[in-house]
């Protein structure tokens, strides 16, 4: 199987979090993105830190993780960034 | 016989209405791809991004100075030749080292150092630069700029025949340093050259920055 890139990971991650009616638990969130704990963790800090996601608290102090205006414009773009990046070999 | 460029208004209007396009080009190409960067905070966007940026400084220069040599054409006052001869040569050699350094970066910041890289760059530039400004040595200029540039081309050339078919981008990276290795010529103090031959490479160089824009466009649009 093919190794994902970065910015293919970053929007695997994303789209999870969209298809879950943009509200999950970290948990579900590790499983079906297919990464060790460790990439797991480096990866959330980088979203966080380029405001894609964010975490939120329900009532009960439960953490989720949900997608920012920007984390839905990085879905939106990701064809056409990947392509760009590709074009330009960059 | 060739006449003095700088007395030759529809020369200086070519130079001044082409200096303007490149700059409007250039910075067309850097705030285009600000949003794609601003979302990715990808280390290659970021690089092609300030390849643009800084061809677009390198320009400003030229521009201004093509402008200080009209003044005297048109307020009837002269900036001094020896401020308006090798300042902007300065500042045109280092943005211009600076861009062609940060695209040959925009394709290598996987396999180096960027950092250490980054400090190099901007070492050789200030040294180009200052030799510029000192000895007034375009041809040293061209032949410095021009070793970036080959190692810059090869590099685009193997990438590119990794990549699924070839790229048409080492071909565009190509023609746009011939031209600039042409205009570099075209700033140096006494230069000679043909106005024929200085259109065509304005048209090339133009012609090439306006291809680069339209590719990015294509993608940002």
């Amino acid at each position: 199987m093919k190794k994902r890139d970065r910015l293919e990971v970053i929007h695997d991650i994303l789209k999870i979090v969209r298809d879950n009616h943009n509200s999950i638990r970290p948990t579900p969130l590790l499983r079906y993105s297919n990464l060790s704990s460790q990439s797991f963790t480096d990866y959330m800090n980088e979203l966080m830190e380029k405001g894609l996601v964010k975490e939120i608290k329900d009532r009960k102090g439960k953490r989720f993780i949900t997608l920012t205006d920007n984390g839905f414009k990085y879905i939106d773009q990701y064809r056409m960034i990947k392509g760009f990046i590709h074009d330009f070999n960059l | 016989m060739i006449r003095c460029p700088h007395c030759n208004p529809l020369w200086m209007g070519v130079e001044l209405a082409f200096s303007a396009l490149v700059i409007i080009l250039c910075l067309m190409i850097f705030f285009r791809t600000k949003e794609m960067y601003k979302l990715t905070k990808h280390k290659g966007i970021s690089y092609f991004r300030y390849t643009f940026l800084f061809f677009a400084l390198a320009f400003l220069f030229r521009f201004a100075f093509h402008l200080f040599s009209i003044s005297g054409m048109v307020f009837d006052f002269m900036f001094p030749r020896p401020i308006i001869g090798p300042l902007p040569l300065l500042f045109t050699s280092y943005f211009s080292t600076v861009a062609i350094l940060y695209l040959l970066m925009s394709l290598l910041w996987k396999s180096v150092n960027t950092e250490h890289f980054l400090a190099v760059t901007h070492v050789v530039a200030l040294s180009v630069a200052v030799l510029a400004f000192l000895f007034r040595l375009a041809p040293v200029i061209c032949l410095i700029q021009l070793l970036i540039i080959v190692a810059t081309l090869v590099l685009a050339y193997v990438k590119s025949r990794h990549s699924k078919g070839f790229s048409r981008l080492f071909i565009i990276y190509a023609l746009l340093f011939v031209g600039w290795v042409a205009n570099v010529f075209v700033m140096s103090p006494g230069w000679r050259i043909p106005f024929g031959v200085n259109v065509v490479s304005y048209a090339v160089s133009a012609a090439v920055f306006g291809l680069i824009f339209y590719k990015v466009y294509r993608w940002t649009k």
